[in-house]
């Protein structure tokens, strides 16, 4: 329809206030809603941006300015080996997850391989197990001496040392490229899916071979999908904080992140951790600044469950081959892990063996009842995860309408600030939101709110991604029609934009409840006694020895993962059968 | 006053003025079509007439009171008391269809018995009421307008505005609702606006059509007048096919044509001032053809030439003539007995006061 | 107009909360708290005050043996956190600078922090009831700090990985390339236990700080705390634990194939220290807990965990090897010299083990 701009409403004058107080008061009586949207996202985002500048630009101990911080990181072999460190780990996890996740996208995609919707479920599925989970259940199956898998190893080749070495920088690699290749997994699946399958029956009709075809149309046509994807999984290798945390120290290597929580130990250097941060900082900036130059704004997961016709390629012989090599991959990434923690979060102690004698509920007990940082986490956590994702997907889905109806004047600055998150690593942004509520006028620090706005803050983009898509596909006169039966724009908004959003924003909640339940690198430098999270209490189990405890915890988040995710979906799916429509 | 006003209403976007400057007024319980073709800015005025677009310049006035005004919005679209019907229905989904017709009357506040009563009431109007407990996903297109229909109804508005309301139906529809459109009107006598660029619709339904082009309105009357009494050329080729014919005046009832010898009479009314640029305008069906040098009856104008093609269709036969020295053709329109073959001379035979002079002049 | 007022006035109000919310956290001192000797009043002043929160550097397993033993006998409730020893040191410092104020009483295993603490001025002075068990060489002269207990730092070996010939005698062993990927280390930037070793290497004639790049050339696993390490000997991950005390290994080490060794060269041995925070915010409850610490009952709890206690009337569970034991060689650390050494032996393993 017509484009649609604000209509203009004009107030009687305030009496007695003049200048720009008045114009500031009746710009916000005028346009209470993005207003407050706008100077909500710019209290959020720019603090924690400023301080981080400010400290890394300070003399230690708080006097002057100077660049000698960043000399520093530049120049010391230690800063520079972990800033090397972590784009080695980046390149690679990229190139392997694309590698790992194009054959079974294709073979999803495009071929008759018997189960495809189950792979699909299960590889999309095993977003569920947060990365430092995965590096814990590795830690068990590949222990270069007590692993599991080493162990197996030894005991039926008689070997005298294991297969496997968990506490490497290999081993670093593979547990992050386990933990991320499910999301290059979902673009690619996704854009071969949307590859039209006319444009590829042209090519056919036209006299091109099959490899032709692929070579000539689907290849450049998923391109797109596969540089996307690189560059979102290198972006969340270099920023992750728990699987380094817990394979880089043990083997004595540091990763940025890593460092920069070290330098935050006592005695801390919060200037050179700031400085530090700058390097991440760049990195990503630059990263998401080619994907917007060359990738356009589709790089990010925009998933549309466009379900065409599609043409499966026959497989014939090789299907077993398709079939097993994506059961493999989930086996690895999926299956394995979760099976280890189940049983060690079963086991009196797990290195002693298989046997029954070694099994237990007692862990469970200890942790449900006996031991009390699990309980007041568990309830953090869940209010935290519970209140971000609210707050996110509200803030999310008013920052969609302001912006895709025009509301104000500026309201492109909008999805800028709401997107600028995204190159903020957790850890740095943590890093910036210490310095911004632990000291007046915002003293949050020390209490669940503070990382109730790193949540919100850090997670506001994947919100807005879901929310933006779903508004942007509501045809403006479905809300025209409520105002001219009668409704302002604030009851249109409630009782017909929003409910008819209801897709975008609740796949918008569950998502940034479920990252947010599995946050780690802002919470381990935010959290307190009084705003213990449940990743943090299995960190802290983790590295006091007690495999079996957080194994146990481990699977509690797993456990309300699943049961949330499940409910959402349900409640999702239900909606989209009643509405069928259009 | 009662009723609709709009005066020197403007809209820009970007710079671009859209609607330009336009007045119009809709007496109370009247149907007005606001017709033309896409980009003519009709719909944008309906829209300013709704508030939910506020207008660069102008007035929107509702029985005396001021609704716009010169770039404000002095009462927000809620409270206009209006109700609108859109072309994708705007039927909302997530809601059955009683609870959308019963969303704008649950607004004002009635007991919930009488709400039941009017929502029920507006279904049966529009034929709706066995469904009401659907999903519009559940409804046909045709239904869904129904819908539409009944919610613009049951609030009772003091102005109804149609925004191109049929253009998603399919033909057969689109016939059966025009005369369901009208009947309702003549039911509730609600004044009402009414979108489209079909001219059928605007002649079936309306007391009275506003005719747009370019932002401005070209001519307002009634169906007959716009057709019988096309202004200008824009509206007489607008309401139906018309033959156009540059021409000077010679007297204020003759003009000599510019691309043809010849002369043509024109009704006494016309009074064109001598020396004057215009063009005549008639219509196909007005004139008929007879054997070249045949007579010429009392009050008609005739044109010579030579038929260029000749189409049967059925009901009547549909011919194209060149003009006698003369680059120019015309379309003629005759009874199926009139039958000549191409090439063969003939006159076309008008009666003078079917030849009416039009201006070029969109402005008013 | 009035429907928008109402919006604007709710938008305002939403947003005032959240600065509101930003407002709380702040505790205002107790004045009476100042006193140093135990008031009469005190337990009913802190039963009114309903909790009291520990920054408790040391295993869970004691922490909540404690935090049970002391709810049931005041009914105030226990909010114990669980860090490693330089943990508390760290999140202590970085609270009281961004002036937040959540601890009650700070425990670690390093009495070399008190002195740092006293020194910034971080702990209330408190004159114990139970302070006359004491001898006075085990509490600070101003009564900002106590020493709960002592640990005892030795190694351990997996019985079933390493033959009884093999074992190690000592430290100075750990440098031999046959224990390659066999040794298991604990950071001393996270664990304050991980430190005490290293100095003592650094202040025995022939080790050094230089038995760190040996050992280092072995690549060990680098644990955080000196549990985990214990925890890799037990699972069989590693062969040998070079840092753990004799805590982890009684209370970890039941039942699973491992075994003391005694370093040859002495077991350095440290005294823990517990006060009450300045800024405490619930500071009776904080000085009742501190006294339930060195009572009678909860200094037998640390010995049947086989904490090596100093007050007069506890007894040792049986199997518990004790200090006095002929075979040990104690080094005592002194608390003021090890505070000095700390920063340069955390500096100088970062530097050998790179992280």
């Amino acid at each position: 329809m017509a484009t649609v701009t604000a209509p203009e409403v004009r107030e009687d004058p305030a009496s007695g206030e003049t200048g720009l107080r008045r114009r500031a008061r009746s710009a916000l009586q005028r346009y209470p809603l993005p207003l407050v949207t706008a100077l909500v996202l710019a209290v959020l985002v720019l603090p924690p941006l400023g301080w981080l500048l400010v400290l890394s630009t300070r003399v230690e101990g708080g006097g002057g300015l100077t660049l000698a911080n960043f000399a520093t990181v530049l120049s010391d072999e230690r800063y520079l080996g972990a800033i090397g460190r972590s784009l080695y780990i980046g390149w690679f996890v990229g190139v392997l997850c694309i590698v790992l996740s194009a054959p079974a996208a294709w073979a999803v995609a495009k071929t008759d391989m018997p189960g495809r919707t189950t792979v699909r479920v299960l590889i999309v599925g095993s977003f569920v197990l947060p990365s430092f989970l995965g590096a814990l259940a590795w830690i068990l199956l590949a222990g270069p001496n007590a692993g599991i898998l080493n162990r197996v190893y030894r005991a039926v080749t008689g070997a005298s040392s294991g297969l496997f070495n968990i506490y490497t920088l290999g081993g670093l690699i593979f547990v992050i490229t386990m933990s991320m290749y499910p999301l290059c997994f979902l673009l690619l699946s996704t854009a071969l899916e949307n590859v039209p399958a006319d444009s590829e029956d042209a090519a056919t009709i036209l006299g091109a071979s099959g490899r032709k075809v692929a070579l000539s149309i689907t290849i450049p046509l998923v391109t797109t999908a596969v540089l996307g994807g690189f560059i979102l999984v290198f972006l969340e290798a270099i920023s992750v904080f728990g699987p380094p945390a817990m394979l880089a120290i043990p083997s004595g290597f540091h990763v940025i992140t890593t460092q920069i929580y070290a330098l935050l130990q006592y005695p801390q250097h919060l200037e050179l951790a700031a400085a530090l941060s700058m390097p991440l900082l760049l990195i990503t900036l630059l990263l998401v600044w080619l994907q917007r130059r060359f990738i356009g704004r589709r790089g990010y997961v925009t998933v549309t469950g466009k379900s065409g016709a599609r043409r499966a390629i026959a497989l014939g012989k090789w299907k077993w081959l398709a079939v097993g090599y994506c059961w493999l991959l989930i086996v690895v990434s999926l299956v394995l892990p979760v099976a280890v923690l189940l049983w060690v979060a079963l086991s009196k102690s797990w290195g002693q063996g298989f046997g029954l004698s070694n099994l237990t509920l007692d862990n469970f007990r200890y942790v449900l009842f006996d031991y009390r940082p699990a309980r007041s986490a568990l309830f953090n956590s869940l209010t935290l995860a519970i209140l971000a994702a609210t707050a996110a997907s509200v803030l999310a889905a008013l920052i969609s309408y302001v912006t895709s109806r025009r509301l104000v004047r500026g309201h492109q600055i909008l999805p800028v600030l709401t997107m600028a998150p995204v190159v903020l690593p957790g850890l740095v942004l943590a890093v910036g939101l210490f310095m911004t509520y632990a000291r007046p006028p915002f003293v949050l620090y020390g209490t669940i709110w503070v990382l109730f706005i790193a949540f919100v803050t850090k997670f506001l983009p994947y919100a807005y991604i879901n929310t933006s898509s779903a508004i942007s596909s509501l045809d403006t006169d479905l809300e025209d029609a409520g105002r001219i039966m009668g409704a302002t724009r604030t009851r249109t908004l409630a009782r017909i934009v929003f409910p008819l959003m209801k897709g975008g924003i609740m796949s918008a909640w569950i998502l940034v409840f479920m990252v947010s339940l599995h946050e780690l690198s802002a919470s381990v430098l935010l959290y307190t006694s009084k705003s213990r999270v449940l990743s943090i209490v299995l960190l802290d189990l983790q590295s006091d020895g007690r495999y079996e405890d957080a194994a146990v915890v481990g699977i509690l988040l797993l456990a309300v993962t699943l049961v949330i995710v499940g409910i959402g979906y349900r409640v999702i799916g239900k909606d989209i059968v009643n509405m069928r429509t259009n | 006053m009662d009723g609709l006003e709009i005066s020197q209403l403007c809209k820009n976007f970007d710079e671009t003025p859209v609607v330009d400057r336009i007045d119009l007024s809709v007496r109370s319980g009247e149907f007005v079509s606001l017709l033309g073709p896409s980009g003519c800015g009709k719909t944008t005025t309906l829209r300013m007439i709704a508030g939910l677009l506020g207008p660069s310049a102008g007035t929107v006035e509702l029985d005396g009171r001021m609704l716009s005004r010169d770039g404000t919005l002095l009462v927000p679209p809620e409270r206009r008391n209006m109700s609108m019907i859109f072309q994708s229905y705007a039927v909302w989904p997530h809601k059955k269809v009683f609870d959308n017709v019963a969303f704008g009357v649950r607004l004002r506040k009635l007991p919930a018995a009488e709400t039941r009563r009017r929502v029920l009431s507006a279904l049966e109007v529009v034929k709706m009421a066995h469904l009401a407990d659907r999903y519009p996903g559940q409804l046909s297109g045709g239904q869904q307008q129904r819908v539409g229909l009944a919610r613009a109804l049951a609030v009772e508005p003091r102005v109804l505005l149609m925004d191109e309301p049929l253009s998603n139906l399919d033909a057969s529809l689109r016939e059966e609702m025009r005369f369901e459109i009208r009947r309702i009107h003549d039911e509730f006598k609600i004044t009402t606006v009414y979108v489209t660029h079909d001219i059928s619709e605007a002649i079936v339904a309306s007391d009275r059509i506003a005719l747009m082009n370019g932002g401005r309105i070209e001519q307002v009357g009634s169906p007959v007048e716009l057709y019988e009494n096309p202004r200008t050329s824009f509206a007489a080729g607008f309401i139906g096919p018309v033959n156009l014919l540059p021409a000077t005046a010679a007297g204020p009832d003759v003009v000599e044509l510019s691309e043809y010898p010849g002369s043509l009479r024109l009704p006494a009314d016309a009074k064109v001032p001598a020396g004057s640029k215009v063009t005549v305008a008639f219509r196909p069906h007005d004139a008929t053809l007879a054997a070249a040098g045949s007579p010429v009856p009392g009050d008609h104008n005739v044109l010579d030439g030579t038929v260029a093609r000749q189409a049967y269709v059925g009901h009547a036969r549909d011919y194209v003539l060149r003009l006698a020295a003369s680059e120019r053709t015309i379309r003629v329109i005759t009874p199926p007995s009139v039958d000549f073959a191409p090439g063969e001379a003939v006159s076309a035979l008008i009666p003078v006061p079917r030849c009416r002079p039009v201006s070029d002049d969109t402005r008013p | 107009m009035r429907s928008r007022n109402r919006r604007l006035r709710l938008s305002v109000l939403l947003f005032a909360a959240v600065l509101v919310a930003a407002g709380c956290g702040e505790a205002a001192p107790e004045p009476g708290a100042n006193k140093v000797d135990r008031q009469d009043d005190q337990l009913a002043k802190a039963q009114d005050e309903g909790e009291v929160t520990w920054y408790a550097g040391l295993e869970q397993g004691l922490v909540d043996k404690i935090a049970a033993g002391f709810e049931k006998k005041t009914g105030i409730s226990v909010d114990a956190i669980r860090l490693g020893g330089e943990e508390a040191s760290t999140r202590l410092l970085q609270e009281n600078d961004a002036g937040v104020h959540l601890a009650d009483v700070v425990y670690t295993g390093n009495e070399g922090n008190f002195v740092d603490f006293k020194k910034r001025g971080l702990l209330a002075p408190y004159r114990s009831a139970e302070v006359s068990h004491f001898d006075k060489a085990y509490y600070d002269e101003d009564l900002t700090y106590y020493v709960p207990y002592a640990n005892r730092f030795w190694m351990v070996y997996n019985t079933n990985l390493v033959p009884e010939s093999e074992v190690p005698k000592g430290y100075a062993d750990l440098a031999d390339p046959k224990w390659s990927g066999a040794l298991a280390i604990s950071h001393p930037g996270y664990s304050v236990g991980a430190a005490i070793v290293p100095f003592f290497w650094s202040q025995t004639d022939g080790l050094g700080l230089d038995l760190m790049d040996k050992i280092a050339a072995n690549k060990p696993l680098i644990n955080q705390s000196v549990h985990d390490s214990m925890a890799a000997v037990i699972s069989g991950e590693r062969k040998i634990a070079v840092v753990v005390n004799d805590a982890g290994f009684y209370t970890d080490g039941k039942g699973a194939p491992v075994k003391a060794i005694y370093p040859a060269e002495g077991v350095p041995t440290s005294g823990g220290g517990v006060g009450v925070a300045k800024q405490a915010p619930h500071p009776y409850a904080a000085r009742e807990l501190l006294d339930y610490i060195m009572s009678q009952e909860g200094q037998q709890i640390m010995a049947d965990e086989s904490r090596t206690v100093f007050r007069d009337d506890v007894k040792y569970p049986t199997g518990y090897v004790p200090p006095t034991s002929g075979d040990q060689n104690l080094y005592v650390v002194d608390p003021a010299k090890f505070a000095a050494e700390h920063d340069e032996i955390v500096a100088h393993f970062q530097k050998v083990f790179g992280v």
